[in-house]
């Protein structure tokens, strides 16, 4: 029987590029070790149980974190890079450590719950794609700002950040809005 | 100017309560829509809108980009942060 607990200890750094291409290679050797327990989603737990839902890709035997580990960049404020060291505890779950480039311990944000980033799992198909090209630019998430309809570009201001909404006005309260300013000006 | 307008009225509809918020990093934020007329007409987006400003350290002048991928009712609008 296999012992589910057995922990594999890696350090991967992690330049700005990594996260401007939106994906990490998982060392082969896990790969071969674990391959079998990996499945499609596999979720990062740091030291104040924030956890962090990842998109796995496969390539040639290789795995990938995709989709929703850029979210570690904002969210710990990770500007030059960062050591991350992520223990597997089994069942696609990675408890994560995060040190800055000279080795010191970085500070985990702390929320109470703790805060749970989910992906948008919309055209995510449930097992892997044998099919994917082997380089890793197009693995990343992105949205092409060409697909969109309609757009509402804006400068959040500080009832956004703070109030915990955002509040966007409607047609008719820039009508309203000409008009009073139309009617000021006479 | 043009374009806000659209986005609301033509993105959204107004018998819609609930709304997914997806950001560039893939994360899925559930938010709820809500419309208002006191003292203008408006529309809130809250819910999961806090999570997603304490997530990803946002701080007031940041610039951020909605975007809905058609006209009529959306259950999904994108958004994309921008560093400057």
């Amino acid at each position: 029987m296999r012992c589910l607990c057995c922990c594999v200890i890696f350090d991967v750094f992690m330049s700005i590029l990594f996260f401007v291409q939106g994906a990490v290679r998982l060392p082969s050797l896990f790969g071969a070790d674990f391959g079998d327990q990996i499945t499609r989603l596999a979720t990062l737990i740091d030291a104040k149980e924030n956890q962090f839902e990842v998109l796995v890709e496969r390539i040639n035997g290789a795995f990938f974190l995709s989709k929703g580990w850029k979210a570690l960049r904002d969210f710990y404020g990770i500007r030059l890079g960062a050591w991350i060291t992520l223990v597997y505890l089994g069942l696609g779950k990675f408890a994560i450590l995060l040190k800055d480039r000279f080795q010191k311990v970085m500070r985990c944000p702390v929320f109470d719950p703790p805060m749970c980033f989910v992906i948008d799992k919309t055209n995510v198909q449930p097992t892997f794609n044998n099919n994917l090209p082997p380089f890793t630019a197009n693995l990343s998430f992105r949205h092409d700002g060409n697909d969109f309809t309609f757009e509402l570009p804006r400068r959040l201001n500080e009832q956004d950040v703070s109030k915990g909404y955002l509040v966007s006005c409607t047609f008719y309260f820039y009508l309203h809005f000409y008009l009073s300013a139309y009617r000021y000006h006479d | 100017m043009l374009q806000n307008c659209n986005f609301v009225e033509q993105g959204l509809d107004r018998a819609r309560t609930n709304l997914k918020l997806v950001d560039e990093c893939g994360s899925l934020w559930e938010c709820v829509l809500i419309f208002g007329t006191t003292p203008h007409e408006h529309c809130m987006i809250g819910g999961g809108w806090k999570h997603f400003v304490e997530a990803r350290n946002l701080n007031d002048g940041v610039r951020i980009r909605l975007g809905v991928p058609r006209a009529g009712d959306n259950d999904t609008i994108y958004v994309r942060v921008y560093d400057d």
